[in-house]
C-alpha cells in the first residue's frame, strides 16, 4: 500500500485559503480600479491612489494615527509589563480576583468605553460636573488628541499584560530567587532579571499594540470626531459621506494602506513570539513559583493598579450604567430624582434593535460555536501533519490579523456583492458569521492550537497501533481530550463575537443588525438614550460569557 | 522462517543518522530485547516496526507481509499492522476507564459487545486487575497503570507485541517483581515480543535473545548468557555488567590465550578481538570475577586499599595498584594492609 493523499486535510487548506484570500484580493483589486467594481465602466487605474494621496485630510489622518499608535504603545507597554510582573511574580494583595478585572477592556467594545468616557468626562459628563462643583475647573479635555492617546494607551494595557504575564508565568522562580539571595531587592529583580528574560514577549506585545493602533476605530470615532480628529479607519469611514457617492475605490485604497502597515507588523510580531518561546524555554527547574515579597512597595504597587483601574474601567463603565438609568442630568439635577428604566423599555420599541439583540445572541452562541468547530477543523487538519501544507496553513491563519474588522466587513460586503452565487446570503447572518469568523481566526486558532498541543502524541499513537484510522483517532482520543479547551474557546469567542462592533458596520442592514454595529449607527444619529441602554445590554451579555468562563476555570491568558 | 525480518533499516532524524542499516530477526514465540545506551536508537527502531515512524530505507516483513519496503515504496500504516504497543509512559487515555482503554482495540475490530466484556474481563483477571475496570487511569498506581497498558496491547491478540522500556517507570522493588511476572506472562500467551530497554539486568532477565544496539547499529546479537560471558566487542563487554578496565599492550599470544602488560603489571587473558603482539589492547574483567587473594601468584596484582563502601550484602572496594585503579566486591571489609588481587585468566577479556 502506498502513501495516501490526505484529501480531508487538503480540502480544509483549500477552503480556509479561499475564505481568507478572497476578501483580501477583492480589496486590492478594487483599489486599482477607477470606479466601483460593479460598474461596467470600471477600468484598471491608479487614480484612486492619486486622489487619496493628494487629500489633505488623509495626510492629517496618517499623522494623527502615527502619534496615536506610538503614543498608546509608549503608555501600554510599561504599564502593562509592570502590572504583569506585579500580578504574576509578587505578593500583591488581591491578585486572584484582579486578573478578570484587568482583562475587562479586551471584552468591552471600544465604542461602549468611548461612550462611557463622554458621558462621564465630557463637557457635561457626570464626573466633570462633580469635579467642577467640588474641585474647580477640570484639568482634561476629553476631545483632545492627548486624551485619545492616553485612553487608548490605558485600554490597551491588558494586551501587553496578557502576553507578558503568560511569558512570566513560564519563567522558573529559582532564577529570581538566585538574584534575591545575591542581595537584589524585588524592584531590582524585576528590572534586571524577570523583565529582561521576557523581553521578546514585551517587545512582541508592543508591536501588537502598535498595529492595533492602526486598527483603532471606536475610540477615535467617539472621542476624535467632534474636533475633526481623524485616524485612518475613521477617515475610511467618513469617506462615504465626503463624496456623497459610494467611492469604493477610495475606501479600498485606504484599506490597502492600513493593510500595508499592519502586515509587516503582524509578521514582526509573529517572529518575536517565536523568539519568546525560545527564550522562555531556557528556564531553570520548573517548580511552583513562589511570589516575591513586595515589602514597602506593597502600597505603591497597589496604587498603580488602582490608578489604572479607575480611569480605564471604573469611570467609563459607571458612566454608561448611570447614563442608562437617568432621564436627564446636568448642573443642579439631583440624580436620585431622575432615575428611570425607560431607556431599556424604549429598546423594545425599535424592531431593528430587538432584532439586533437577538441576532447578537444567536451569532455569539451558535455562530461562535460553529466558528470554534471550524477553527478546530483547521487545527486538526494541521495536527501532526508532516507536510509543507501544514506550514502554509500556519501562515494562512495569521493573514486575517492584518485585516482590521472594519476593513474585513467592507471586504466581505464586496465579496457578497461580487460573487453572484453568494449574493442571496448577504442580508443573512451568514455574511456576518463568515466575516466575524475570519476576522477572529488567528485569535481562535491560538486557543485551539494551545489545546491541541496539550495532547501527548503517544496517546494518539497508542490508538493507531490498536488499529484506529486517523479519523477514529480524532474522534476517540484527540477530540475528547481537547473538549474542555474547545468549550473554553467557545466561551471566549462568544464574548468576542458579542462585543464585536467594527466588522458589522458595513454589513449592517435589515436582518443583519447586531448590537455592536447598531451602537455605531445610533451614535451617529445621536440617539444617546438607546445607545446607553444598548451598551448596558452588551456589557451584561459579555459579562455572562465571562462569568461562565471563569466559573469553568477557562484560562484567559494564552 | 522468522516471524519478523528487519533488514538494513536506515533513519535520519533532524539531520542525525539515527539508524544505520539495522537488521535483525524475531522467531515465533521469542522475546527479544533491544538493549543499548540512551540515545542509541532503540525507540526509533521500535517505532519503525510499529509503523509510527517510517524509515528512510530498508525492509520490514512480518509473516510474509511486507510492512515497509523503502525501494518498493510500500508503507503499511500503523493501524493496519495489528501489533500491540506498550509505551514507556503507558499512554493510557485519561478520559477512558480501564475497561474502555482495554476494550478499544476490540471495539475497532467490531467484536460483539458481550464478547468484548468477556475478553476484557479475562485479560484483566489474568493480569491481576480484577475489580479495577471502572477506574480511570489517574486512580491507579504506577504498577497498575503499567498492567493496564499491557492488557490494552494484548487483548486483541496482536501478531507481535512491542514494549518500550515497559518497567522503567516503576520503582526499584516493583521492577524486579515485574520482570518475573512479565516474562511469565509473555510466555504464557505464546506471543512474540520485542522489548526495548537500557537496563541490562532487565534484558538479561526477560529476553530469550538480546540485540545490543550502539549508535544505530547492532553490536551483538546473542542469548543473555552468551552476551554476558562472551561479548564480541569492547562496547558489548563494557556495556554489560560492572567492570575493571586495563589499558595495556599485547605482550604474547598463544592461540586464544594472551598476555597483556602495562606499567608495573601483566595478566593472562583471552583474546576476543584481533590484536597482534605489540598492539595496544583493552582488558576487561567483571567486578564479580575480580577476587582478593592471600598472596602473590600468576595473574595477581599487588594493590593498596583506597576506599571501601558498605553496601549491605557486600563491600564495594577500590584499590590502587601502581598505575591501575581496581574495584571489587568483597563479602567482608578488607583489612588495612597490602593486598593481592586475583584476576582468573578465563575471565579477562582482551580487545
Ligand atoms: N524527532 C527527532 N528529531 C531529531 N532527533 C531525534 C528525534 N527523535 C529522536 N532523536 C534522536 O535520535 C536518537 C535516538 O533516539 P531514540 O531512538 O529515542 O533513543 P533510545 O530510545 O535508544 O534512547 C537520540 O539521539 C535522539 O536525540
Ligand atoms: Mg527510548
Amino acid at each position: 500500500m502506498a502513501r495516501r493523499i490526505p484529501w480531508a486535510r487538503l480540502s480544509v487548506v483549500l477552503v480556509s485559503a479561499v475564505a481568507i484570500a478572497l476578501p483580501l484580493v477583492i480589496v486590492i483589486y478594487q483599489a486599482f480600479l477607477d470606479a466601483p467594481f460593479f460598474q461596467p465602466s470600471a477600468k484598471l487605474s491608479l487614480s484612486a491612489f492619486r486622489f487619496v494621496f493628494a487629500d489633505e485630510d488623509f495626510h492629517r489622518a496618517v499623522w494623527t494615527n502615527l502619534i496615536l499608535a506610538f503614543g498608546m504603545t509608549a503608555i501600554a507597554v510599561p504599564v502593562g509589563s509592570a502590572m504583569a510582573f506585579l500580578m504574576v511574580r509578587t505578593d500583591l494583595p488581591g491578585r486572584s480576583w484582579l486578573e478578570p478585572v484587568i482583562v475587562i477592556p479586551v471584552f468591552v467594545s471600544p465604542m461602549v468605553l468611548g461612550f462611557g468616557y463622554i458621558v462621564a468626562m465630557g463637557p457635561v459628563g457626570f464626573l466633570t460636573l462633580w469635579w467642577q462643583q467640588h474641585l474647580g475647573p477640570i484639568p482634561w479635555d476629553i476631545y483632545s488628541l492627548k486624551s485619545l492617546v492616553v485612553l487608548a494607551g490605558l485600554t490597551h494595557v491588558p494586551m501587553v499584560y496578557l502576553y507578558t504575564s503568560s511569558a512570566l508565568r513560564s519563567l522558573a522562580s529559582d532564577l529570581e530567587e538566585a538574584a534575591l539571595t545575591a542581595g537584589a531587592g524585588t524592584a531590582r529583580v524585576a528590572l534586571t532579571i524577570s523583565l529582561p528574560m521576557v523581553w521578546p514577549a514585551i517587545l512582541s506585545s508592543g508591536v501588537l499594540t502598535l498595529f492595533l493602533g492602526f486598527e483603532l476605530f471606536g475610540l477615535p470615532l467617539v472621542l476624535g470626531d467632534p474636533q475633526g480628529l481623524l485616524v485612518l479607519p475613521t477617515y475610511l469611514f467618513k469617506l462615504t459621506n465626503k463624496l456623497g457617492v459610494p467611492s469604493y475605490q477610495l475606501m479600498a485604497v485606504v484599506a490597502v494602506v492600513i493593510i500595508a502597515i499592519a502586515f509587516p507588523l503582524v509578521w514582526l510580531q509573529r517572529k518575536l513570539m517565536g523568539a519568546t518561546s525560545r527564550f522562555v524555554s531556557v528556564k531553570g527547574k520548573g517548580q511552583a513559583s513562589r511570589p516575591l515579597p513586595l515589602g514597602r512597595w506593597r502600597w505603591p504597587a497597589t496604587g498603580l493598579m488602582v490608578l489604572w483601574f479607575i480611569p480605564t474601567i471604573a469611570v467609563p463603565l459607571a458612566g454608561v450604567f448611570l447614563r442608562s438609568v437617568v432621564s436627564s442630568w446636568g448642573e443642579g439635577v439631583n440624580l436620585t430624582e431622575v432615575l428611570t428604566l425607560d431607556h431599556f423599555k424604549e429598546l423594545f420599541e425599535y424592531p431593528n434593535v430587538v432584532r439586533g439583540i437577538v441576532n447578537t445572541i444567536v451569532l455569539a452562541v451558535v455562530g461562535g460555536g460553529i466558528a470554534v468547530a471550524c477553527y478546530a477543523a483547521i487545527g486538526l487538519a494541521a495536527h501532526r501533519w508532516q507536510s509543507r501544507w501544514a506550514k502554509v496553513l500556519d501562515y494562512l491563519v495569521m493573514v486575517p490579523r492584518g485585516m482590521p474588522g472594519l476593513i474585513a466587513g467592507l471586504a466581505f460586503l464586496w465579496v457578497f456583492l461580487f460573487v453572484k452565487p453568494l449574493a442571496p446570503l448577504r442580508p443573512t447572518l451568514f455574511s456576518l458569521w463568515l466575516a466575524y469568523s475570519v476576522v477572529w481566526l488567528a485569535y481562535g486558532m491560538r486557543m485551539v492550537s494551545a489545546a491541541l498541543l496539550q495532547v501527548g502524541p503517544e496517546l494518539e499513537e497508542a490508538a493507531a497501533s490498536a488499529g484506529a484510522s486517523s479519523g477514529r483517532i480524532i474522534r476517540d482520543v484527540t477530540l475528547p481530550l481537547v473538549r474542555f479547551g474547545l468549550v473554553g474557546a467557545w466561551l471566549l469567542i462568544f464574548c468576542i463575537f458579542a462585543r464585536e462592533y467594527s466588522t458589522g458596520v458595513y454589513l449592517l442592514g435589515p436582518g443583519t443588525e447586531v448590537i455592536g454595529s447598531l451602537i455605531v449607527s445610533l451614535w451617529g444619529s445621536g440617539a444617546l438614550d438607546v445607545v446607553a441602554a444598548l451598551s448596558v445590554v452588551n456589557i451584561l451579555l459579555v459579562a455572562v460569557g465571562m462569568g461562565v468562563a471563569l466559573r469553568l476555570g477557562v484560562r484567559l491568558h494564552g | 522462517m522468522a516471524r519478523l525480518n528487519v533488514t538494513e533499516v536506515h533513519k535520519r532524524l533532524g539531520g542525525n543518522q539515527i539508524l544505520r542499516g539495522t537488521s535483525f530477526t524475531l522467531e515465533e514465540g521469542e522475546i527479544v530485547a533491544l538493549l543499548g545506551p540512551s540515545g542509541s536508537g532503540k525507540t526509533t527502531l521500535l517505532r519503525a516496526v510499529a509503523g509510527l515512524d517510517h524509515p528512510d530505507a530498508g525492509r520490514i516483513v512480518l509473516d510474509d507481509e511486507v510492512l515497509y519496503d523503502g525501494s518498493a515504496g510500500i508503507v503499511v500504516p500503523a493501524e493496519k499492522r495489528s501489533l500491540g504497543l506498550v509505551f514507556q509512559s503507558y499512554a493510557l487515555w485519561p478520559h477512558k476507564t480501564v475497561f474502555e482503554n482495554v476494550a478499544y482495540g476490540l471495539k475497532l475490530r467490531k467484536v460483539p459487545r458481550n464478547e468484548i466484556a468477556d475478553r476484557v474481563a479475562a485479560v484483566l483477571g489474568q493480569i491481576g486487575l480484577t475489580g479495577m475496570a471502572d477506574r480511570h487511569p489517574h486512580q491507579l498506581s504506577g504498577g497498575q497503570q503499567q498492567r493496564v497498558a499491557l492488557s490494552r496491547a494484548i487483548v486483541y491478540n496482536p501478531r507481535l507485541i512491542l514494549l518500550d522500556e515497559p518497567l522503567s517507570n516503576l520503582d526499584a522493588k516493583l521492577r524486579e517483581e515485574a520482570r518475573v511476572w512479565l516474562r511469565g506472562l509473555i510466555q504464557q500467551l505464546r506471543i512474540s515480543a520485542i522489548m526495548v530497554t537500557h537496563d541490562q539486568s532487565e534484558a538479561l532477565a526477560i529476553a530469550d535473545r538480546i540485540l545490543l544496539l550502539d549508535k544505530g547499529r547492532i553490536e551483538q546479537e546473542a542469548t543473555p548468557v552468551e552476551i554476558y560471558e562472551r561479548p564480541k566487542t569492547l562496547f558489548a563487554a563494557e556495556f554489560m555488567g560492572a567492570n575493571n578496565r586495563f589499558s595495556g599492550q599485547v605482550a604474547e599470544l598463544k592461540g586464544e590465550r594472551c598476555r597483556v602488560s602495562g606499567d608495573g603489571w601483566e595478566l593472562w587473558g583471552r583474546m576476543r578481538g584481533d590484536r597482534k603482539v605489540g598492539d595496544r589492547a583493552e582488558a576487561i574483567v567483571r567486578l564479580e570475577k575480580t577476587f582478593l587473594a592471600e598472596g602473590p601468584g600468576e595473574n595477581r596484582i599487588s594493590a593498596k586499599l583506597e576506599a571501601a563502601l558498605y553496601l549491605g550484602e557486600r563491600w564495594d572496594c577500590v584499590f590502587q595498584a601502581s598505575s591501575l585503579r581496581l574495584r571489587l566486591w568483597s563479602p567482608a571489609a578488607p583489612a588495612d594492609r597490602p593486598h593481592w588481587i586475583h584476576v582468573p585468566e578465563g575471565s579477562l577479556l582482551v580487545f
